[in-house]
This record gives structure tokens, sequence and C-alpha cells, in this order.
């Protein structure tokens, strides 16, 4: 019964769409199938998703997006379905640091068809394995998401990974954050179903800072 | 390894009281001292307690579904941080309550309980030196200006528990003490 839990779900049919900003032009995916390797991460030849640390890897490689932002979303109508249908909808992301700097919390607000949304996601780095774990819950749920996506950061972009299923079959989730335009971060979602050789992009956010 | 999976097997089935409701810990919502009472070995036949002070602030999230809280102490001299998150699920209406600190960076498995006339109880399965225990958090909110956390632990299937850590919880400004630096 686990279906993508650890990725941001909203109900899409609730999504308020902002016409304007599907020709603003600030979304860097085009397509939404790419072939990509995973970085810092390889699949054991038992299934286990293993993940190593970079070089880089720090407590520190989250502080670019400490504070508020406004979020522009562009989300795949339907996943695995070769769509190019995209919905989009803005949002407010607020992050602050917590537990002496190992950890932080992010705030992710939205309206569905007039109602809050809310989101919230919880991000660990563990001191000894130099990995981050971001988990991530909502108000549509009332539980936390058993696997979190782990991973790290190297030259200002972070991939993060797990395990999980969708419509019953085994996929790799993949975060990454790309703080290389600290005024302008990216946070993109893709899935893969053929053991991480080709990835479907179905989320990206692109944020600008308010406070 | 077959009587680890076998033990492990056994699930806690945790059932929600009737009036578990998402709104059983909005009495904790804001700032609060607290004295904690804590064991200073656990499942050892130890007696010998410490006592040191903290401060906690409460938030509700997700639309109400849920809540966090930041607890900020000094242990040994050094500052100690932790984090709860309490999620309510509306289908099983049960809470569960993860926990972190500064230093542990994993969210450790969380309890799972509810609240039956202003007690909640809260229970997981867990590994303490190597053995298999019960976890249980108490909260009592009877008197809600004063609510009393405790945690116990059990290596006998819930047998028997030894409590092991009080959080005796009063809102800042209202102990004797701040009264007399308030009053000027």
């Amino acid at each position: 019964m686990k279906t993508i839990l650890s990725t941001r779900k909203i109900p899409l049919l609730a999504l308020t769409i902002t016409a304007s900003l599907l020709s603003s032009g600030i979304f860097s995916q085009t397509k939404a199938l790419t072939k990509m390797k995973m970085t810092n991460a390889t699949l054991t030849k038992t299934g286990k998703l293993k993940i190593v640390p970079s070089k880089t890897s720090s407590q520190n490689d989250f502080d670019f997006l400490e504070g508020k932002w406004k979020v522009q979303n562009r989300k795949l109508t339907t996943l695995f379905s070769n769509s190019d249908d995209w919905t989009t909808f803005e949002s407010e992301l607020h992050m602050r640091k917590a537990l002496r700097g190992i950890s932080n919390v992010e705030n992710f607000y939205a309206e569905l068809n007039g109602k809050p949304y809310e989101g919230m996601a919880i991000r660990l780095y563990n001191p000894q394995t130099k990995l981050w774990s971001v988990y991530w819950t909502d108000s549509n749920g009332g539980t936390m998401d058993e696997h979190p996506v782990t991973g790290s950061f190297e030259n200002g972009v972070g991939r993060l990974y797990t395990k999980d299923s969708f419509n019953g079959k085994a996929i790799i989730v993949l975060y990454q954050w790309d703080a290389t335009d600290p005024q302008h971060p990216k946070w993109s979602q893709a899935l893969s179903d053929d053991n991480g050789k080709t990835w479907e992009w179905n989320w990206e956010m692109v944020l600008t800072r308010i406070a | 390894m077959t009587m680890i999976a076998l033990t492990a097997s056994v699930d806690l089935n945790i059932m929600p009281s009737e009036t578990s409701s998402p709104n059983d810990f909005d009495f904790l919502e804001g700032k609060w001292d607290i004295h904690n009472r804590k064991l200073k070995t656990r499942l050892n036949n130890c007696s010998e307690w410490t006592e040191f002070e903290a401060k906690q602030e409460m938030r509700k999230i997700l639309a109400g579904l849920g809540n966090t809280d930041s607890f900020f102490a000094t242990f040994d001299g050094n500052p100690f941080e932790g984090m709860t998150l309490r999620l309510f699920n509306p289908i099983t209406r049960l809470w569960s309550i993860y926990w972190a600190d500064s230093n542990l960076a994993i969210l450790d498995t969380p309890v799972t309980g509810s609240f039956e006339n202003n007690i909640g109880t809260f229970y997981t399965r867990d590994i303490f030196d190597g053995k298999e225990i019960i976890v249980m958090f108490n909260w009592d909110k009877t008197n809600p200006d004063k609510p009393v956390w405790s945690q116990a632990f059990s290596n006998d299937n819930g047998s028997t528990w030894e409590w092991n850590w009080y959080m005796y919880m009063t809102r800042p400004g209202t102990t004797e003490e701040n009264d007399c630096a308030n009053a000027g």
C-alpha cells in the first residue's frame, strides 16, 4: 500500500492554474524524460540502493535555503504516460535551521480549491555518514514517509534518492536541489521505473526570495 | 535470525480511544518551562535521578493535523536541542510521535496512541542495549496549566515498566520565582 509516500503529493485537480506562468520560461526542463546516471548512488546486485556522500558533503549544504521564498511550481499532470502536460501554481516555502545546525525544517504552503494545503520537510544531516535524509509529510496524510530520500551536495547540486513503489511497480525517487544560482534555487523531482537508467521529471520548483 | 524475526513479527495492536481527536494536543501549544527528572541509567535497577531545566515551544502545523515542538536544554554544559513531530492520522485516529535531537541525526521510531480522559498513552517497540523493549510515552493533561510527560520502558513485553523520565511543565512567568521578577 505504499505509493510514492516520499514525494510531494498534491491532488492535481485541486491546483490553481496560473496561466501567465505557463509562458514565463523560468523552468529548465523541457522534456520530462531524460537519460541520466545516478550520482554517488548505485544499485547493488541484490537491488539495494547504495548511497555514498560527496567528498565535500557538509551540514551547511542547505544553508542557502534558509528564510522565506515564493515558489513557482510546474508539475507533470500524469506520471509514466509520456505526458508533456504540465500544471503550474504558486506556493510559499519557509525554512529554518534546527537541532544546532544538523537539521532544518521546511514548511510549504499552497492553496487547493480555496483550502489551505500545508506540507513539511524535515532534513537531518548525519555527521557519521555525511548524508542528508529528507522526510516529507503533508496535510493530506497524517503519517511520515518511512523511506526518506538520502544523499548529498556536489558542486552546488544536491541529489537525494530513495526506493519506493508506484502503482505496484518498484521505482527510484530523485530529489534534486540546484543551488548554483543562490537567487533562484531550483528543486526538481524525477522518478525512474527502469532501475535508474531513464528518469521522468515530474515536478519543478523555482524559488525567489521574500525574506 | 529466526528468533528475532519471530519476536519482531508480534506487532503492538494499538487502538484509538473513542474520543481521540486532532485537537488532543491543543493544550500544549506555545511556550513552556520544563523541570526534568531523569533516571541516570535505564533498566539497570538504578534509583538515582538527575534534574535539569528545559524550555519548549510547540506550534500547530499541517492545517491542524500535526504539531512540532522544539526542546532546548543544557546537558553537561553542552547545549542540546530536540524536536518532536506529532501527526494525527484521520483514518486510524491515532497520533504518531517522532523525535530527533542534536545528538541523534535520525527520526526515531514513532510512538503511537491516543488520549482518553486527559491521559495520552503512546507505545512503540524499540531496541535498548541490544534487547527488545516497549517504549511508553504518557501525557497527563488533567491539569492543562501543568501538564506532565513521562516515559517508561518495559523489557518483559509490557508486564512491568520502569519510569525513566518525567517532565513537569509550567507556563513561563507562572512560577513563584518569575512572579517576583515580573512584579516589578
